[in-house]
């Protein structure tokens, strides 16, 4: 863009306006304050980033080269390495970073209040997140799309390839079971939640076999169908929901529900992938684009107030949802939003091998990621726009206030945000649920803020469609996570083995996928396990173990790309890895040093499994709850464990960063560069860009 | 029905601005020229609902066969190219062998 005045005007006018909008979040005390102010600020932040930084680090700092041919170009197969159209491949990267992560921590940090989420998705996203995608996407197209193990294996040396795929299983591990949690706690005691989220999977292998049977590769009649079918299926479990009889078949607590998630994960996993995988996935992206766009419309028509403070007194780390301080815990429960490692693997390995030009990098790895940012930021709309006290009783634990409602609304009000029973009676059968009290894991709440967000602006009558519509539509791409996960936890697990017996590394014989898919869903399935029968809500434990192992992925990404630029000469600018780099080691280091030694239960893994053995020796536990002491226990021990695993996991590929980068700098040997020469583009003049 | 659908819209939008309505208006009845007039706008329309059906359609991977042979007849002319079902089948199972979705 040239400099004219009118441009320099027209971004002093976006500046000036972001920064109102921000000024204006920041600094407001005791009155209600818009969601519209919270869409300007965002806007005006991601466009000033994207326009500035962005484009000064494309051109200064990579040295974008749009003459270069990009791998897509020269090992253009015509079927994962492909040059297409910039738009084209900004759509499947988004698809595929954007899934639940930036809906549900956005929804947990609510209990600090709506201001220290916002502003880390905020700045974490344009000095963090949005840089490590690009960086990655960057580093990778120039290495012929290998992926970011392959990176840190030829980069650093064989310590950050293994660093970096062992992270990489577990926080697979650890992903799986977290959502399928907050699954379960979605569809706990609800026929219409449970038998709609059931119904998605006949209609998923429905369109399955149209689009592979019965007309092979009409990928758009097909999802069409499946939409038709999946809103067919939410009023239909409205009906189910009145029939005596038929409601009890899908009215169960966690514990069956876990179970069949579980099955499910394992059916899905050895079953083909144009059964239920695929389509499922066309599905779940349409949904989630036609939703998002849907309540960001929604949002600016609408312009609700956000009800909840600015600053809760849990920054003190008394938090009902998850224990812990401020800091460093809301930058750890907001991971995917503001910087998500698990990102640095699509920008690896799949996405550089459609790029048709290296210009096209900075608008898809870091104006994909704001826009994940951007949802994270109306995930936080929905949740504050909440009545606090009513946002307090949906994602609260029973195990912190209370078992019985009196008791739950008696202690929420107490803490200065008033509820009352029948308030919440007639919000449950409005959203047509018998109760919303303690439904844990951040869907609920976020569904009920998207139903009120919807009913406000479409018609108030639908309201329980519209929260049974979210709940499908979080459910629908958290199965598609699970099974994807599962399976590439497989691939992974099969690739080890395959090196102790050959066979095993068959990734088509049936004996050695029937076996590593049951060790990969047993490893999640035990953690959703305990995460149910946990009555705190297991959840509280869980999110912050993902968020710890998800932003020491994007250490490790940070890393890489770190090493890679003072290899390269480019030491005076290593600063843009190395700074959100060295913000995550604080806070993930911070982080998994007060879950290993904090005194307090409801942070510190050892002081939580004492204070249960003490409770559990003295016999003051209620019978129900010393039956599973045992199991819970022994979970917060081996919850220590991986997180200490984690940390070293961490220091391990930072020390082993700094040496290379120390060796580099005194003239020693290091592993070389690993970027592939320059051949000249011949797209450019074949290609319209359109 | 996807590509059936743009046929008909090109269909439409080149008898729209077909010989009859484009050509030099001298000669043409007064009448016919004021048809050419109200049409036009029509084709401005069809012309751009076409090009959204194509970006739906490549967004999508709708157009995904078709774009497979025009590769596949410009990189390996001598070599028989897959059926629409294989080509899909193959194309699903590669895309799900690595990691393509995330949290």
């Amino acid at each position: 863009m040239k400099t004219t005045i009118s441009s320099i005007l027209l971004w002093l006018c976006v500046a000036l306006l972001g920064a109102a909008a921000v000024g204006g979040i920041a600094l407001n005390r005791g009155e209600s304050i818009n969601a519209l102010w919270f869409i300007t600020a965002a806007l005006c932040v991601y466009a000033i980033a994207y326009r500035f930084y962005a484009a000064w680090i494309a051109a200064t700092v990579l040295s974008i080269d749009a003459t270069r041919a990009t791998p897509a170009e020269r090992l253009n197969n015509g079927r994962d390495f492909m040059p297409t159209n910039r738009w084209v491949v900004f759509g499947h990267h988004f698809a595929a970073i954007a899934g639940p992560g930036p809906l549900i921590g956005p929804t947990l940090a609510a209990q600090f209040g709506y201001l220290p989420g916002t502003l880390w998705i905020l700045i974490g996203a344009v000095l963090g997140g949005c840089v490590q995608d690009m960086v990655t996407l960057f580093f990778s197209t120039r290495r012929d799309g290998r992926s970011l193990g392959q990176m840190a294996r030829d980069e650093l040396g064989s310590i950050g390839g293994i660093a970096a795929l062992v992270a990489t299983f577990l926080i697979m591990i650890i992903l799986i079971a977290v959502l399928g949690l907050v699954v379960v706690n979605a569809m706990k005691h609800s026929p219409w939640a449970t038998s709609t989220v059931a119904a998605t999977i006949p209609i998923a292998m429905l369109v399955g076999l149209y689009m592979h049977k019965l007309r092979p590769g009409r990928v758009l009649e097909g999802s069409a169908l499946g939409v038709i079918l999946l809103l067919l299926a939410v009023a239909g479990g409205g009906w189910i929901d009145q029939q005596t009889g038929l409601r009890e078949l899908f009215d169960h607590p966690g514990l069956p529900l876990a179970f069949a998630v579980i099955g499910y994960g394992f059916a899905a996993a050895i079953l083909p992938v144009w059964l239920l995988l695929a389509p499922r996935d066309y599905l779940s992206t349409f949904m989630k684009l036609g939703t998002m766009i849907l309540l960001a419309l929604a949002i600016i028509w609408l312009r609700p107030e956000i009800k909840m403070p600015a600053l809760t007194q849990f920054i003190n780390g008394s938090g009902p949802i998850f224990g812990g301080k401020l800091f460093p815990f809301v930058f750890i429960t907001i991971a995917c939003g503001a910087i998500s490692g698990f990102h640095s693997l699509i920008a690896s390995g799949t996405t550089p091998k459609l790029l048709a030009n290296e210009r096209d990098i900075p608008m898809i790895g870091y104006g994909g990621m704001a826009l994940e940012s951007f949802v994270a930021i109306m995930a936080m709309i929905a949740a504050t726009v909440l009545d606090p006290g009513v946002y307090f009783a949906i994602n609260s634990p029973a195990g912190v206030v209370g078992k019985t409602a009196a008791e739950a609304v008696a202690t929420i009000s107490a803490w200065g945000f008033p509820v009352t029973v029948e308030q919440m009676n007639l919000l449950a059968r409005q959203m047509g649920e018998t109760t919303l009290f303690a439904r844990t894991g951040g869907a609920p709440s976020l569904a009920v803020g998207m139903a009120s967000i919807f009913g406000s602006a479409f018609g108030q009558g639908m309201l329980a469609m519209w929260y049974h519509f979210a709940i499908m539509f979080e459910a629908l791409f958290i199965l598609t996570t699970l099974d994807a996960g599962t399976r590439v936890g497989r691939f992974m697990l099969q690739d080890l083995l395959g090196n102790v017996w050959k066979p095993m590394g068959q990734t088509s014989w049936y004996p050695s996928v029937l076996f590593s898919s049951a060790v990969v869903v047993s490893a999640w399935g035990y953690f959703l396990y305990i995460g149910v029968i946990d009555p705190n809500g297991g959840v509280n434990i869980l999110w912050p173990l993902f968020g710890i192992s998800n932003q020491i992925l994007a250490a490790i990404a940070l890393c890489v790309a770190t090493g890679i630029l003072v290899k390269s000469g480019k030491l005076r600018y290593a600063w843009i890895t190395a700074l959100p780099l060295a913000w995550l080691i604080v806070i993930t280091s911070t982080a998994t040093w007060q879950k290993l030694t904090s005194d307090d239960p409801r942070i510190g893994f050892l002081a939580a499994a004492n204070s249960l053995s003490d409770k559990l020796a003295a016999g003051v536990l209620p019978p129900d709850k010393a039956a599973v002491a045992p199991q819970l226990i022994f979970n917060l021990q081996l919850d220590a464990v991986l997180a200490l695993f984690f940390a070293a996991l961490l220091w391990l590929i930072v020390i082993d960063m700094l040496r290379v980068c120390l060796r580099h700098l005194q003239g020693k040997r290091v592993p070389p560069l690993s970027e592939t020469p320059h051949y000249p583009t011949n797209l450019e003049e074949a290609w319209a860009r359109d | 029905m996807g590509a059936r659908l743009n046929n008909l819209l090109r269909g439409s939008i080149a008898a729209l601005r077909g010989t009859r309505f484009l050509a030099y208006p001298q000669g043409m009845s007064r009448s016919l020229c004021s048809v050419r007039l109200a049409l036009k706008p029509l084709a401005t329309v069809l012309q751009s609902l076409g090009r959204s059906w194509r970006a739906v359609r490549r967004l999508s991977g709708d157009d995904g066969y078709e774009r497979y042979l025009a590769h596949h007849a410009a990189a390996h002319p001598e070599a028989p190219a897959l059926s629409r079902k294989a080509w899909f089948a193959h194309q699903q199972q590669q895309k799900w062998s690595g990691i393509k979705r995330c949290c």
